[in-house]
């Protein structure tokens, strides 16, 4: 950057736009004349290059224009990154990642299974709003009979928010599910998580969803040795039918019975996806002791999982998968699962 | 061609001028058009070409000044036909009813106070300044005339002055170096053009040197011929001895 300058002399000449200076020096110099001001020969005359302004102007413009390219680059590199505030993981059993920006408008689809990817191709996600997604992403996987009418179905969604968000979408998330799949009469057992971001990145390590991860890790848990082939392409319900352990699959076995018996009662499946929403006015003590393992989460899920387990065998209730999917939630989720535990054992007691 | 005008035979061309030689006035106007020019632009406090009227008016002033200078009143001739030259101005813009450039209204106050000022107390030191001061006029105007038969103007020397100080110091020394030879000078002031190539051969200073700074050290040479311009010549060489001291002082 240049130095601003001041040249002082004498004017020898003076012309409709300059003076010329014969600087001390010896030098001569045409400065601009100032529009206003006819300086007499031979006066002295101390100029100052405008440099201050000239050149700072220049230096601001220039300044801005990095900013603006910094800006522009950053919007263009690494919103890859941070774009998505949002990342929804969903499983039937096509495993889908939905990326959302903090407007909720749909930047990605990722699939992460051959299921996932013929959902995915028919999706169009541009300029469109995350739930008008997730209704697309049911209907396709009601179309193409991932979710059927006769079947209990799956849905289990986390809602990995990459940023600190104010207000929780998960709610709303439930309820466009619960619409869906009501105007399609769909039965499905519903379940909506937040998860972490950390927990995303190692799901993706294993290149499953967050879901298929917890489920995963819920199985190592438990002593049986999952494959993570299986696991990605095998909708949660199967997975789990493969790797429960003997006493379960006895369970499951008896999920056809418990299936009957919902088309007998069809209510009672919606009535289940209502009670999915959050009822803080009924807390019971269970509750309490469900957020307090909560609390110690992953340490012991093991513990918490035996202790809950164990009623649905006993009871052996018509929603033993349910009550499966929900108990294999608990290791991980937050509050919102637990209602759905916990209701979940409500409707097996009753 | 006149020779070269010296202040000395400036007053003599003005003695001859007041006493009816039309030549010598007429040369006189010549010489003095950018002072009138410039005085009329400076008063007025707008840039005056020779098409406005201001110019033909300050020209006249002028005129009338060669007429009416009176020696004796103590005043040198440039400041008398600026004083002359700056009254018709305003005489003029009053007639006009014109109005009158704000700069004109400040410098008439100053200039009325300055003149009474020096009128009545005829104070010896601004006597002096303005006659230094008027003296660097005739030492430029002079220079500027010289080196219009250089074919040279001094908005062109802009881009033959050297920008760097050695540079500078280099065709400062090729302008003494050219002024010691009376041969070369002699040729230059004859052919009234550089001696390129002999001087460089002469001094083994590079021609394409020489070159880039033509029209400049053409003017230094001047300037160091003609030692009687004492400001200009002060001028140039200040900072030489500035720079001489400072060397000094830093060993």
């Amino acid at each position: 950057m240049k130095k601003q300058k001041t040249y002082k002399g004498i004017v020898m000449e003076v012309t409709r736009d300059s003076i010329v200076l014969l600087c001390e020096e010896g030098t001569f110099k045409n400065i601009p004349r100032p529009s206003s001001d006819v300086p007499k020969i031979g006066d002295p005359f101390t100029y100052t290059e405008k440099a201050r302004r000239r050149i700072p102007r220049l230096k601001y413009v220039s300044i801005a224009v990095i900013v603006l390219l910094v800006i522009t680059s950053l919007s263009v590199l690494i919103p890859s990154q941070s774009k998505s505030a949002y990342v929804l993981a969903v499983d039937i059993n096509p495993s889908l990642e939905l990326y959302a920006d903090k407007h909720l408008n749909v930047t990605e689809i990722k699939a992460l299974n051959e299921d996932g990817e013929k959902i995915a191709n028919a999706i169009e996600i541009k300029n469109k709003n995350l739930y008008n997604v997730l209704e697309e992403v049911l209907e396709q996987s009601i179309q193409q009979e991932y979710l059927q009418h006769l079947e209990q179905g799956n849905v289990t969604i986390t809602v990995v928010p990459k940023t600190k968000q104010k207000e929780s979408i998960e709610k709303a998330i439930e309820d466009v599910v619960a619409a869906s799949l009501e105007s399609h009469t769909v039965e499905a057992d519903v379940s909506v998580k937040t998860g972490k971001s950390s927990v995303l990145e190692e799901a993706h390590k294993l290149n499953l969803s967050v879901n298929k991860y917890e489920l995963y890790n819920e199985l190592k848990e438990k002593g049986s040795k999952p494959d993570v082939e299986t696991i990605r392409e095998l909708p949660i319900g199967k997975v789990k039918e493969k790797y429960e352990p003997a006493a379960e699959r006895v369970n499951s076995s008896e999920k056809e019975n418990g299936k009957k018996q919902k088309e007998d009662h069809p209510e009672k499946g919606n009535s289940y996806k209502r009670s999915e929403q959050p009822q803080p006015q009924k807390p019971s003590p269970k509750k309490e002791k469900q957020t307090n393992n909560e609390s110690e989460k992953n340490k012991n899920p093991q513990a918490n999982k035996t202790g809950k387990e164990n009623r649905p065998e006993k009871n052996k209730e018509k929603r033993g998968k349910n009550h499966q999917n929900n108990q294999n939630q608990k290791g991980k989720q937050g509050p919102q699962n637990h209602k759905n535990g916990n209701q979940g054992q409500g409707n097996g007691n009753r | 061609m006149n020779d070269v005008l010296g202040v000395d035979s400036m007053n003599e061309m003005l003695f001859q001028a007041i006493n009816g030689n039309d030549l010598a006035r007429e040369k006189m106007i010549q010489h003095y058009k950018p002072y009138i020019i410039n005085s009329a632009g400076s008063i007025v406090g707008r840039f005056i070409t020779w098409s406005d009227e201001e110019a033909s008016i300050a020209l006249l002033a002028f005129n009338r000044a060669i007429d009416t200078y009176e020696r004796s009143k103590g005043r040198t001739f440039l400041n008398y036909a600026y004083l002359l030259i700056k009254r018709d101005l305003i005489d003029f813009y009053r007639k006009e009813k014109r109005q009158i450039h704000p700069p004109i209204h400040i410098t008439q106050e100053q200039e009325d106070y300055s003149t009474n000022q020096l009128e009545t107390k005829k104070s010896l030191e601004s006597y002096e300044q303005s006659l230094q001061k008027h003296e660097l006029v005739e030492e430029i105007l002079e220079l500027s005339e010289l080196l219009k038969q250089f074919n040279i103007s001094f908005h062109e020397l802009e881009n033959f002055s050297p920008k760097h100080h050695d540079t500078r110091e280099t065709v400062m020394k090729m302008a003494r170096d050219f002024i010691n030879e009376r041969e070369l000078v002699d040729e230059f002031l004859r052919k009234k053009r550089l001696p390129v190539t002999a001087f460089a051969k002469q001094f083994g200073y590079r021609k394409k040197t020489i070159e880039r700074h033509r029209k400049y050290l053409v003017t230094i040479i001047l300037l160091l011929n003609h030692p009687e311009w004492r400001k200009l010549n002060e001028y140039i060489q200040k900072p030489k001895e500035r720079e001489a001291y400072e060397k000094t002082e830093n060993i």
